[in-house]
């Protein structure tokens, strides 16, 4: 099972690399229609870095595209592997190769092991690997990842300023609160309910098996759009970012 | 001995078990048979372990061991297999999971599946006899068959039952069959049991159904005898009745005896004309 697993996350790369094309493609815009004088070592890096980012998404949001392309939820079920293997066998080679493309990015870059990034990616990719179940194609996925994104990054500063105007923290520019209290909300429940389904994964729809979704994930993020749409506004007035 | 106890199941809100129960001796041929969408395929799903019950358990032979699984040939009507594999691929990833050494290929070199074509471009009959391979290779306890026979060409279909009827007589194993139609497989059948809302509407072994399932035709209903279907004609009617009696006094009728595809549609009859 590893093995196929291995192949599948291999395609997924060679899918994603597609995007290597943009390093002639900007080369030649630069030199026939900008003139930046962008060189090759220039737009490498950016294009390399975009390539991971997409894999990190995009390998997430394909965990069980190949059962439900082919049909074989069914068959994958009724083999004598526990579904905790099944999604550590999808999960394993697919992270190995995004923390093998960021070692591989920091070396050739030599500027030192970016953890930071490296944890983004993980995130990004924890958060597509959660919609998985629940979305089947690739583009809606990638759409949905960056809709979370963006609802975790706005729900970090607005969570932020809701504990500050609350006196829980003394400084609104508290970043690590943000995004603690903003994984606890978004991350956390639909982790959990990504667990959930998966511990109980069955030959059905999956539009039948989201219900995990449905309890813990969607109230949680409804309250978090909703604290945006409430305190966003009176955040950036309190930093200075309006107008 | 296979035994389900208080099984409840149901897709989102629709429920299709509750409180079902279940014993099939080891070594039983069973037939599992009721209307379209009654839940036999869904019975079969939740014995091969690829949907969990809601409520309750399914206790499998002490003789299966910790991993059931490993010991179940399931065929379902769906023929699910990784369709993007080639042939050869597909037989690789199973001897993998299963920790196989190899397959013996025999039947996919009679019935000529070449192993460089993918999976999706099978024929179902080619499928089927790729999936019977695949089972025949794990040398299973129980097996679930699900309305495949059917679907398949009569080559095939003989290929299939053969390795069936050869697989039953080299061992004990225990076979349950979702069927609608029975011709080729009646000989192979001990049991049937006839489902209805979700619980057992029928049980019973098959000679015994034979005798007690009969159609009586006759100008007027039979007195006295439990009437599952009828076709009326203009001078006589065909009544199938359950249970019947030998000790009927029955005056002028004929009382015909019914093969299994016979039984079933009287049931399932009654059922849609209730």
């Amino acid at each position: 099972m590893l093995r196929k697993e291995v192949r599948d996350a291999l395609r997924r790369l060679a899918e994603c690399l597609i995007l290597l094309v943009a390093v002639p493609l900007g080369y030649i815009w630069d030199r026939a229609i900008v003139h930046y004088g962008w060189r090759f070592v220039d737009i490498v890096p950016a294009v390399f870095t975009a390539t991971i980012f997409l894999f990190a998404v995009y390998s997430g949001v394909s965990l069980f595209s190949s059962e439900k392309k082919d049909r074989a939820l069914e068959y994958m079920l009724s083999l004598p592997v526990s579904r905790s293997k099944i999604v550590l066998a999808k999960v394993v080679p697919r992270l190995s190769i995004l923390v093998g493309l960021w070692g591989g990015f920091a070396i050739l870059a030599g500027k030192g092991w970016n953890w930071i990034i490296l944890v983004f990616l993980l995130f990004l990719f924890f958060i597509a690997a959660s919609l998985s179940i629940a979305i089947d194609s690739a583009v809606i996925g990638l759409l949905g990842v960056f809709l979370l994104f963006g609802a975790f990054d706005l729900s970090s500063s607005t969570l932020t300023f809701v504990a500050w105007k609350l006196g829980l923290i003394s400084s609104i520019h508290n970043v690590w609160f943000g995004w603690t209290a903003a994984g606890v909300l978004i991350l956390g429940p639909f982790a959990a309910a990504f667990l959930l389904v998966i511990r109980n994964l069955q030959a059905m729809p999956l539009r039948l098996q989201m219900r995990p979704y449905y309890r813990l994930a969607l109230p949680s993020f409804l309250v978090v759009i909703f604290l945006i749409l409430k305190f966003f506004g009176a955040y950036l007035a309190a930093t200075g970012r309006l107008g | 001995m296979l035994s389900i106890r208080d099984l409840h199941f149901s897709y989102g809100k629709r429920s299709v078990y509750t409180g079902f129960n279940l014993n099939i001796p080891a070594g039983q041929i069973c037939l599992l048979t009721g209307i379209n969408g009654v839940g036999k395929s869904t019975l079969l799903r939740l014995i091969a372990g690829v949907l969990r019950p809601k409520k309750g358990t399914i206790v499998y032979p002490e003789t299966m061991g910790s991993e059931p699984r490993r010991k179940i040939g399931f065929i379902s009507d769906q023929l699910s297999l990784y369709e993007s594999l080639t042939v050869d691929q597909a037989l690789r990833f199973h001897c993998d999971v299963f920790g196989l050494d190899r397959i013996d290929d025999r039947l996919i070199r009679l019935t000529k599946i070449e192993g460089g074509r993918r999976v999706k471009e099978l024929s179902t009959g080619q499928r089927t006899i790729l999936h019977l391979n695949m089972i025949l290779s794990l040398d299973p306890e129980l097996l679930l068959i699900d309305e495949v026979i059917h679907s398949i060409d009569a080559y095939l279909r003989r290929v299939f039952l053969e390795e069936l009827i050869a697989l039953i007589a080299r061992k004990r194993v225990t076979v349950l069959m979702a069927n609608l139609n029975f011709h080729d497989i009646e000989a192979l059948i001990e049991r049937v049991i006839l489902l209805k809302s979700g619980t057992i509407a029928v049980d019973e072994p098959i000679e015994t159904l034979k005798k007690k399932v009969k159609k009586i035709i006759a100008p007027a209903p039979p007195a006295g005898l439990t009437i599952l279907s009828q076709r009326p004609f203009p001078d006589r009617s065909e009544y199938y009745v359950y249970p019947y009696l030998e000790n009927s006094a029955l005056r002028d009728v004929e009382v015909v005896d019914l093969d299994l595809t016979e039984i079933v549609a009287a049931f399932i009859g009654g059922e849609y004309a209730a």
